[in-house]
Formats: structure tokens, sequence, C-alpha cells
């Protein structure tokens, strides 16, 4: 059973108020990508549009990166305070405990409700119907969201396909109680899975199935695997049909669309996702030519990216839409809010982005 | 040319910028430059056009224009017929 909300307007409803991304100061071009993959600068580029992307060093875990990102969001949002903290995330520190709530303590958040998402590249917008489910049901007044991948730790050293794509990053998200209609509220969700594709992309080994069974699990099986065919095709069509089954629920055409922001797998989905909704090319978000796939973060990473160039701005209609393993879609829709100037993703180099 | 056919033609000419005169029945969708991604969403096209399930190896980059298209006519008659 899909699971569909639309707001009914006036009713109450999560509301942006803050937002922020954090890229790794690393940047790696195409050049600099292992020999032994020997790929060139064209053949990544024509393959998935991507030009650059960040990795960690060995010191900065997705804890740290959740901890810049979360930082921006607070700062831009104008509270030290929130009631809740999600942590959307494929990659966490260590199977167990989550590293929500060791993020909370870090950002002396002591004692708020903090626990981790699991829905891999889908997990900003899964979080995005925890955080609006708390905040509606009279939980939370305000819930910190962040989105955090350290992915270069995921890939087998020797896997080209997945190498060149994924990277790391993190985006954060304050949200606080508003009502449904004004600037910045979420306005509505469509979010679906199908594990019967559990499969297509998955990290087989490291889980109590491995533990249970050690001698059916290889070292590799450690690692990520994707079938990128199949998931080609069901990422572009589980997208696809999650925005138009958002759009008629919110009473939106794509014609009413002023942002379309993806989850940023690939420059070949995000247009034929964009082709097949009949949103042009310029009111497409890219930012996967600058920072790759980074998992739970590519949506926010691209929507903070965009709102520090200004090119998403307040009253723009902006929906977004995400696929990810498990397999798991989602999507949803608001109002671009009058944000204060979001920090530069890209200008690592500043006090910003060293404000720990 | 039947509608499978010109819908195949039109898909590699119009979303992969192959040349017209290259289409050929000889020809792999390899050697008209198609690479993996471009094979699954060839693939997708045709499911979306034809209606039909166009499996991995039937849009392989082996494949031959003239092997796809007798699988995508006898997909689609397959398929006509069991509607009726």
């Amino acid at each position: 059973m899909r699971l569909r909300v639309s707001n009914e307007l006036g009713s109450a409803a999560a509301v942006l108020q803050g937002l922020g991304g954090w890229v790794p100061p690393r940047v790696v071009t195409n050049e600099e990508l292992p020999a032994s993959w020997g790929v060139d600068d064209a053949w990544v580029r024509r393959r998935t549009g991507i030009g650059t992307r960040h990795w960690a060093d060995a010191d900065t875990s997705t804890g740290d990166a959740a901890e810049r990102a979360a930082r921006l969001a607070l700062a831009s949002a104008r509270t030290p305070r929130v009631d809740a903290v999600i942590v959307a995330t494929s990659t966490p520190d260590r199977p167990m405990p989550a590293t929500a709530p060791q993020l909370a303590s870090r950002l002396g958040l002591e004692g708020v409700a903090a626990w981790d998402v699991s829905a891999a590249c889908s997990g900003f917008v899964y979080g995005l119907a925890a955080a609006a489910g708390v905040i509606c049901a009279g939980i939370a007044e305000r819930v910190l969201l962040v989105a955090a991948d350290v992915y270069s730790t995921l890939i087998a050293p020797e896997d080209r396909s997945a190498g060149v794509v994924f990277a790391d990053g993190a985006g954060a998200v304050v949200l606080r109680r508003g009502l449904s209609g004004e600037p910045g509220g979420v306005l509505g969700f469509d979010l679906g899975s199908d594990g019967t594709g559990h499969h297509l992309i998955e990290v087989a080994g490291g889980g109590a199935l491995e533990r249970a069974r050690p001698r059916a699990y290889r070292p590799a099986d450690r690692y990520f695997r994707m079938d990128g065919r199949e998931v080609f095709q069901h990422a572009v069509t589980r997208m696809t049909e999650s925005s138009r089954l958002l759009l008629k629920n919110v009473g939106w055409t794509a014609a009413h669309v002023d942002r379309l922001v993806a989850h940023q797998a690939n420059a070949r989905i995000l247009s034929a996702v964009g082709e097949r909704l009949d949103i042009p090319a310029d009111r497409c978000v890219n930012h996967v030519e600058r920072v790759g796939n980074t998992g739970a973060a590519s949506i926010p990473l691209a929507l903070a990216d965009a709102a520090a160039r200004e090119d998403l701005r307040a009253g723009q209609r902006v929906l977004i839409t995400a696929f990810g393993a498990g397999l798991t879609w989602g999507s949803a829709a608001l109002l671009w809010p009058e944000l204060d100037r979001i920090a530069p993703v890209h200008d690592t180099g500043t006090s910003a982005g060293r404000s720990l | 040319m039947s509608p499978v056919q010109s819908i195949l033609r039109s898909a590699l000419t119009a979303k992969f910028e192959v040349p017209g005169s290259a289409i050929v029945p000889e020809a792999s969708l390899e050697s008209l430059g198609l690479d993996s991604l471009s094979l699954a969403e060839l693939a997708l096209i045709l499911q979306e056009e034809l209606g039909v399930k166009v499996e991995e190896h039937e849009t392989a980059g082996s494949t031959t224009v003239g092997e796809l298209s007798r699988v995508l006519l006898a997909k689609c008659a397959t398929a006509t017929a069991g509607a009726q």
C-alpha cells in the first residue's frame, strides 16, 4: 500500500526554516580517479554527467559530515534549539547505535528525541515525512533532519562503475510547525517501496545474516553493488510515477513546477525523469555534475547549492523526488520560503565550512 | 515499415542521435554508439511506447537492429492476440 498524504490548506504542516549543505574539502576530478579504472574525463562525463566529486579523508566520518551540515542549517534557521534530530544515512558510523543521538549531543541538544532513517537514496524524503509526522502529531515543534553519506567508504576499490559516481556529503534542514499553504510548508508526500527488488542495490554482508552464516559471505559482500541497468529503469519509472501522483494530489501540473529537484543519481536519469514529466531542463536542478551521487544527501545538497546561487527563490513551487535501494522512492512538494542567505556549498575553505 | 520498426527507428534517431542511414538490420546496437545506460533507456522507451516487457538480453550491445525488430514484432503480435 502506498502512502499518500496531502495536507488541507490551513492544517498543521512542517515548514522549512533552515538549510545547509557541506561537502568534504577534497575535490576529485575525473582525471584524478584511480588509474586502474582506466577512465578519462570524456568517458565519465558522457556516461554520468559528473565532472567532479568530493571524497572525505579517513578522519571524516558520516557523523562529522552530518555535524557540519547541521550547524549550517541551524544557523540558517536562526535557532539553536530543536525537539528532535533525524539522520538519514546508508553509511552510519557503526551498526549500533544510530548516528542521530551522538549528533544531537555534539550539537548540544541533550535530551532531544534522535533516531536514524534507513531508506538509502530516498532517505531525505522519508526523513522529511518522519519529521512532518512528528510535527503534525504535536510531538515536536521543530525538527533537525540531516542526510549524510560517506559513500567512498562503501565502494569496493576495484568497482569502477560505482566509484566514478558515488561520493560524500551532507545536507540538513530545520523544519518548524506551521500551516499548510504558508511559504515553506510541505504540501504533500508520495512514498512507496518494492522489496522484491532488494537485490538490485545492496550491501549483502555485514549484517545479522552474515553473522549467522559467515561462510556464506565473501569479503566483497561488505561493499556496495548495483545492477545498473535494472536500477536505471526502476529509478526513472518510479520517480516519474511518484511525481505524477503527488502533482495530482496537490493540484499542480508539470507546468506549475518551478524547480524539480530529483535525487542526483546520474545526469542521464535526471534528464530521463525531466523529459517524462515534461519539465524543461532549465527547471531541473542539476548538482550531480559537481558532486556526483551523494546518496541521501543529494537532495538537500542540491537544494542548498541552488538556494545559495539564488536559483531557488521565495515563492517558487518545488517538487522533490527520490529513488533508492529497498527499493524505495518518494516525492514531496513545497512552496519555497524566504530564507536567510544560504552558505555556498562549495565554499568549504570559508569560516562557514570550518565552524566546528 | 511497420509501426514497431518506426518506433524503434524514431527512438534511435531522436533520443540517441543515431543517423538514420546507419540503422540497418545487421547493425548491432553497440555499433550504433549505445552504451549500457543507453541500452537500458532504449528498453524503457520501447516498453513505454509498445506496452510490452523488453528483457535485458533482448537489448544487449551485440543485438542487431534486425533481431530486435523481430523480437518486438513477435511480442506485440502476442500481446495483441492475448488482448483479443
